[in-house]
């Protein structure tokens, strides 16, 4: 408590929450780097395939989603190759009307990137190097729908450990 | 007032409602996970994962859908989208978890107030875990409108790696997370 009896001092950094030791420094050091994905999705196309691959290099911090597109009628969905994890699902016992999921609207997903900012993942995730992603989408507008994702993060370099 | 501003704009009014947060950093206050860097917090070695929701509803037209979660699905975020959207309010929904028997809304929520509008996105201040075995989510869906209605809704949450045994373990069926050593 302050003076005031008000809880924290505005603008002390002692006052601050402090990352845990766990968090402070876990001996990477981070290149900031973007994935990007273009594609110009056929008109009225079904879960259309298109794969991007990790760098070799390194691996790769995801922390936020980026996307613009031409309509918003286009679904997309993602799927890991090495593990055939889904990141978008649905196991809903009953949809009304809709025969086959394809996925989550674009404008959802990387709603706020087209707000113009980020949609940020709360928690990042690591694709490791080599690992090849797979997103497939689907178009409803009936026209050729432009299309630009873009994975926003860090590379992850290991720092040398001191005396090795 | 001591403490309120920094020397350099203590003369500056402001909104009270800013002093819920830091004015340092308070982008990062947004949500209890990004307190730490990586914000991992308990979601360590858990997966990003967005269980969709999509209804098509008749004019005041509404269902119930329930949907089977991943193991540790920990809601963080909620955003939807409809196909019609007018003064009506487009449609309210309200969620349960169901392992628990727990509402979590006292009533169904419009959807402006359920996920923003244009796309936005609402994060939890607390991630919810459906951390029950066996979780489900129950999804009641009101179209507003008199007018048939696409509905989407979106739940961003985090989930345990499926070929993970347990948190901190390596995937299933064994070997580091990639090539590189770490």
């Amino acid at each position: 408590m302050n003076a005031n009896g008000m809880g924290v001092i505005y603008g002390d950094p002692a006052q601050m929450p402090q990352p845990s030791a766990q968090g402070a420094d876990d001996q990477f050091e981070r290149q900031f780097f973007s994935y990007v994905l273009d594609r110009v999705v056929p008109a009225n196309a079904v879960q259309d395939p298109n794969q991007f691959q990790i760098l070799s290099d390194a691996d790769y911090e995801w922390w936020w989603i980026l996307a613009s597109r031409t309509s918003n009628l286009l679904k997309v969905l993602m799927k890991e190759a090495a593990t055939g994890r889904d990141f978008i699902g649905t196991t809903a016992s009953a949809v009304a009307g809709t025969a086959t999921f394809n996925g989550i609207n674009i404008d959802l997903w990387a709603g706020t990137a087209l707000a113009t900012a980020a949609f940020p993942l709360a928690v990042p995730y690591i694709l490791p190097a080599n690992r090849s992603y797979t997103l497939l989408f689907t178009d409803t507008s009936g026209a050729p729908n432009t299309v630009e994702l873009v994975f926003s993060g860090f590379k992850l370099w290991p720092r040398p450990k001191v005396g090795s | 007032m001591p403490g309120m501003h920094p020397f350099s704009l203590r003369f500056t009014p402001t909104n009270p409602l800013a002093r819920m947060l830091p004015i340092q950093r308070e982008q990062m206050q947004v949500y209890r996970l990004g307190e730490k860097n990586p914000p991992s917090a308990d979601l360590r070695d858990h997966a990003p994962m967005w269980e969709v929701v999509t209804v098509k509803l008749n004019a005041r037209g509404s269902t119930r859908v329930r949907v089977n979660l991943q193991r540790d699905f920990t809601l963080i975020a909620i955003t939807a989208g409809a196909s019609v959207n007018t003064a009506l309010g487009g449609f309210r929904a309200q969620l349960y978890d169901m392992k628990k028997q727990l509402r979590l809304a006292d009533r169904g929520v419009m959807f402006a107030n359920l996920a923003g509008s244009a796309g936005g996105a609402v994060f939890l201040r607390e991630p919810w875990p459906f951390d029950e075995p066996d979780s489900q989510v129950l999804v009641i869906v009101q179209n507003m409108e008199a007018a048939a209605n696409t509905i989407d809704i979106a739940l961003y949450g985090q989930v345990l790696r499926f070929n993970q045994p347990a948190p901190g373990k390596q995937e299933f069926p064994g070997g580091v997370v990639s090539n590189l050593g770490w």
